[in-house]
């Protein structure tokens, strides 16, 4: 797997909110949709927020020097051979200083569920080469999935 | 590292010396339940939920997996009928003391248990996993196991203010049966169970109180110099609009502004 990035359009999201149903949906453990919604068993770990004058879908930027890496006492939280930082939710012990540490203020726990709530990159869809749950749903196409570094210079430089 | 062969129901398995039972089942996929294992610190073998049946000579034993390393060849049964006679057991005992709280009503209701000695109404179930957390992981040993006998309570030194907890929250978060709470009320982070009140620090841009002190000053401590201090003062919700500049993609403004 190459190393990758998801880019985003801001001028084309519309806060339709498809992406964080299908990411929530993607990482849950059960297969019919609609039950899915009667009783949501994960939180989305894409967020569309408000930011200024903009609407942006947020999540993980899988950052090249993690701060939240740095402080997690346990090691839950890691930094994998592609780029992508991920967590063990099972050594996850909720003292929420990760949450504390991240710059964009992205990271997060949720006491009452007990549960860390952090992007994957959705992995176990990228080893089945599909592209990323929150990529593919986008209606109007503002994420991108980019290889990194050729293509994201290439993006960035327009 | 020396190997020896097991058999776990009826697989045969060679498994490196003095791993534990529990982490051989979960190798294979077998689930044993438990309440004081969490996989970040040291088993404490306290619940004895996790209990298997071992036969090593034509000898059978009864030993807690999470706890148990395997040094020479046995055969463990892990759900057999005796094995789910003594779960059933300590479950009833559980909820003689707790009632069905949390990770305890789940397995109640997976293994079927009658309360046969009645429903408690404690909160605690003396797992261990909220003082092991603050000893090992965050090291500050705010907690401690305090009295003797049926008296036994989590509780911090003397029952009163617990100096150094930093009130991050973990011993909350580990808890099988949600004993603690944290309450952010005003601008005290309140941990009742423990008697803790620690002062919150006020975001820089909201105002809104977020984070207690001394969490800010243990992050600076273990952090060192080499991250930007004044994240830390600002809360979740201004962060992403204080970084405004970084999160926009380029493709938007086309590297102008």
């Amino acid at each position: 797997m190459k190393r990758s990035k998801i880019i985003v359009n801001v001028e084309r999201c519309f806060a339709c909110r498809t992406c964080e149903i299908e990411c929530a949906f993607s990482h849950s453990k059960k297969n019919n949709f609609f039950e899915f919604m009667k009783n949501p068993d994960r939180f989305p770990s894409v967020k569309i927020k408000k930011i200024e004058k903009f609407i942006t879908p947020l999540r993980c930027l899988h950052c090249d020097f993690p701060s939240c890496v740095i402080i997690c006492p346990t090691g839950a939280l890691e930094k994998d051979e592609n780029g992508i930082v991920i967590i063990e939710e099972k050594k996850c012990i909720g003292c929420g200083m990760c949450a504390i540490v991240c710059p964009y203020g992205i990271l997060n726990i949720n006491r009452d569920k007990k549960i860390h709530i952090k992007c994957d990159f959705c992995i176990e869809r990228l080893k089945k080469d599909m592209l990323p749950a929150c990529v593919l749903s986008c209606p109007n196409k503002a994420l991108k999935f980019v290889e990194f570094r050729e293509e994201y210079e290439k993006i960035r430089s327009r | 590292m020396k190997s020896v062969e097991i058999i776990i129901d009826g697989i045969k398995k060679i498994v490196p010396k003095r791993i534990t039972i529990l982490k051989i089942a979960q190798d294979v996929g077998i689930e044993i339940p438990t309440l004081c294992y969490h996989s970040a610190i040291e088993p404490y073998g306290a619940c004895r939920l996790c209990i298997v049946e071992i036969e090593r000579n034509g000898r059978k034993r009864y030993v807690t997996a999470c706890n148990f390393p395997v040094e020479d060849e046995i055969k463990i049964e892990t759900n057999n009928e005796n094995v789910v006679k003594i779960r059933k057991l300590i479950l009833e005992l559980l909820i003689a003391k707790v009632g069905y709280k949390g990770k305890v009503k789940e397995y109640a209701e997976k293994y079927e248990v009658e309360p046969r000695f009645g429903i408690g109404n404690d909160d605690c179930i003396l797992c261990g996993l909220c003082v092991n957390v603050c000893k090992e992981i965050i090291g500050v040993s705010a907690i401690s196991f305090s009295q003797r006998g049926i008296e036994r309570k989590v509780s911090s030194p003397f029952e009163k203010e617990p100096t150094n907890c930093i009130g991050c929250g973990a011993c909350s978060f580990v808890c099988p049966v949600d004993a603690i709470k944290v309450e952010d009320i005003k601008n005290e982070r309140i941990i009742k169970k423990i008697n803790a009140k620690l002062e919150l620090e006020k975001c820089k841009i909201c105002q809104k109180p977020f984070i207690p002190k001394k969490l800010i000053e243990y992050i600076k401590n273990k952090l060192g110099a080499n991250v930007l201090l004044d994240i830390f003062l600002i809360c979740n919700e201004c962060k992403g609009k204080n970084y405004v500049d970084k999160l926009l993609p380029f493709s938007l403004t086309g590297g102008k502004k």
